[in-house]
């Protein structure tokens, strides 16, 4: 049994292309593999000239030929009906293999023997073979998954798991890759990231790769139904569409049957600010946000005030007058911590779900909470995050990375419409850290990693709990379409402790170079996904 | 308060006794519950900063053996390095190259010297 079948499904490519597709296997390093192609009915006489005079030089070339076109997934079944090895990988039959492609996946899974699922980073090739945008991916983030197919190429599945779900589904023409992978993955023991340019994209008029969504416009459709059959296969209550303006970018619309209790935990010291014209009393306007906006039926707000009640007594009226009695308020008379004041307000919490939010936020996506909680109740799912803006709409969060030394705010101050690198900012992400000013959490998960550490009264609290979850095996995510204001000013100092940094150090070690939705390829000086200048002939300078 | 001396008396005075011993009671099970309440919290708040320092004991000690598997894998290349330059030394062919070498650095030696 080799150790891999590459299955190449084949309608009418030009003829440069496939000789060079066919090279790109012959010129692998790693000799144990087979490469099983079904031409799909080619009207061009050259595809049958090309594959039986390659058939008699490479006995390793298994070709089957179906007499009518009958799809991409009906040619990719029949090839995957050929492969006998231990690993399927998927290769389109006008892109290229990098020389190292297989040996780099046979080290990788022999590295990690339960991996069901391996990826890797990918770049585009144009007629001449001239190399050009390279995308270097996260580790496996299941996140974001469901609203890009960011592992995409190359892809390598474990022969009898695919086998297993049942090959590829009709009726995910020009998306069954993805389906694939989403029914692979639902089952997948591990999934592996190998962070290195192994497979090359061809740019081809009227190929996906060179015209985007006007060559195979099928496919989003395609796209929008596989993601919805993952979501109902995995009791994700949401239903899935399309981007209005970015190709391959995909949205959730929460669809909850159930609405646990949401306790939104407020630790305020009831200051106002001046907000454009007005002097504006912070916590006030948080929670009339709340009251004004939220469309989730079922939820309390708790604030936790410093001081005494009656030393709060006009503060209390007046947000009881906004909330009712949805409203608890919590005295907190000790020395300023955050940690311990939110720990004081969970405590006096009832709610299946907890949502610790700054007193300076503005809520402006009415269904946030369902949002929130459609992520929140996802297995595994450990906190969520959201999109949050500076008062004058540039992006404030959009996820927490270790680029330099500590952690930073991923694009901090770009123009709030910045899509990123790869649209990260429009995708639903898996990250190792989201900002504390809006965090929705489990209340279990809350209570098993004892809550916001009082060891770090300021700073890095949102971080470290981000952590401490990840550590008990929970994931971090972030949602783009929940949208709030955060008034934080964006010329706040970020003066860290030393003995807030230190806390970080001793409990997580040096982190930057091991953030797992940081590629490596990234310049290590700034969280915001600045990839390495990339040239034509595929090296990086 | 003279004494009720009938039955009738005694069964509208006894409800105002009874009703007093209960407020009495009522006011001292609102400030033991209060006083369990403050416990409460007090103990939950114990249990999160105790929940806290374990995971971050073991995040600790994770990353403490992280560090020493590292740092052994240093000393280890180290001294692998080391043992090679050892043996590159006591090898036969570097002794010839370096008595063959010895002519040209007496003669660099010279020129430095003057």
């Amino acid at each position: 049994m080799p150790r891999f079948s590459i299955v190449t499904p084949i309608h009418d490519p030009p003829e440069p292309v496939l000789r060079a597709m066919l090279a790109s296997v012959g010129a692998q390093g790693f000799g144990d593999w087979e490469h099983c192609l079904v031409d799909d009915g080619s009207t061009a006489p050259h595809v049958r000239a090309v594959l039986d005079e390659a058939a008699v030089a490479e006995p390793r070339l298994q070709v089957g030929h179906r007499v009518a076109n009958g799809g991409i997934v009906a040619a990719s079944n029949e090839a995957l009906a050929l492969a006998t090895g231990e690993f399927v990988v998927l290769l389109d039959h006008d892109d290229e293999l990098h020389p190292d492609a297989l040996r780099r996946a046979d080290e990788a899974l022999a590295a990690t023997p339960e991996a069901d699922y391996l990826y890797t980073d990918e770049d585009r090739i144009d007629e001449a073979g001239r190399h050009s945008s390279p995308f270097f991916k996260p580790d496996w983030s299941p996140e974001r998954l469901r609203t890009q197919m960011y592992t995409a190429h190359m892809s390598v599945l474990r022969t009898a798991l695919v086998r297993e779900v049942g090959g590829f589904h009709e009726g995910f023409d020009g998306a069954q890759d993805w389906d694939l992978v989403f029914r692979v993955t639902e089952r997948a023991r591990t999934v592996v990231h190998v962070p290195e340019v192994l497979y090359h994209w061809r740019t081809l008029p009227g190929s996906t790769a060179g015209e985007g969504a006007g060559a195979k416009p099928w496919a989003y459709d395609a796209a929008t139904r596989a993601i919805q059959a993952h979501c109902d296969r995995t009791g994700v209550r949401a239903v899935a569409s399309r981007d209005a303006t970015y190709d391959g970018v995909y949205h959730l619309t929460p669809r909850l049957d159930e609405h646990p209790l949401v306790s939104i935990v407020i630790p305020t010291a009831g200051r106002s600010r001046e907000i454009g014209p007005d002097l504006v009393r912070l916590v006030t306007q948080a929670v009339a946000s709340i009251v004004e906006r939220t469309t989730y039926p079922s939820y309390e707000v708790v604030v936790v005030v410093d001081g005494t009640f009656e030393a709060n007594g006009e503060l209390v009226d007046e947000l009881r007058t906004i909330a009712g009695d949805r409203l608890a308020v919590v005295p907190f008379a000790r020395p300023f911590n955050f940690s311990q004041k939110c720990n004081v307000g969970v405590l006096a919490s009832r709610g299946e779900y907890v949502l610790l939010l700054n007193d300076d936020v503005e809520v402006v996506t009415p269904s946030w909470l369902e949002r929130l909680v459609m992520y929140a109740r996802l297995p595994g799912m450990g906190a969520v995050g959201a999109k949050l803006l500076f008062g004058d709409g540039r992006l404030q969060h959009v996820g927490l990375a270790f680029g330099g030394p500590m952690p930073a705010h991923v694009y901090r101050g770009y123009p709030g419409d910045h899509e990123g690198y790869f649209c990260t900012t429009l995708l639903a992400c898996n990250y190792v850290a989201v900002t504390g000013a809006c965090l929705l959490t489990p209340r279990a998960v809350y209570d098993a990693v004892g809550g916001l550490s009082p060891r770090l009264p300021l700073n890095f609290n949102d971080v470290d709990y981000c952590l401490k979850v990840r550590s008990l095996g929970h994931r971090v995510a972030y949602d783009p379409d929940t949208v709030l204001v955060h008034y934080e000013a964006s010329s706040r100092s970020l003066t860290v402790s030393d003995g807030e940094r230190e806390l970080l150090l001793d409990r997580w070690g040096l982190l930057p170079g091991h953030d797992p939705y940081v590629n490596p390829h990234f310049n290590r000086s700034s969280v915001d996904f600045v990839p390495p200048v990339y040239l034509s002939d595929g090296s990086v300078a | 308060m003279p004494e009720p001396t009938s039955t009738a008396d005694q069964a509208v005075l006894a409800p105002d006794d009874e009703m007093a011993r209960l407020r009495a009671e009522v006011a001292r099970l609102r400030a033991d519950n209060e006083r369990l309440r403050i416990e409460h919290a007090t103990l939950g708040e114990e249990i999160l900063r105790l929940r806290d320092a374990v995971v971050g004991r073991d995040a600790e000690l994770g990353t403490a053996r992280g560090r020493l598997a590292e740092l052994e894998g240093l000393v280890t290349r180290y001294e692998h390095a080391a043992h090679r330059l050892d043996d590159v030394l006591q090898s036969r062919s570097w002794k010839l190259m370096w008595a063959a070498g010895a002519p040209v650095r007496k003669v660099r030696e010279r020129s430095k010297g003057e």
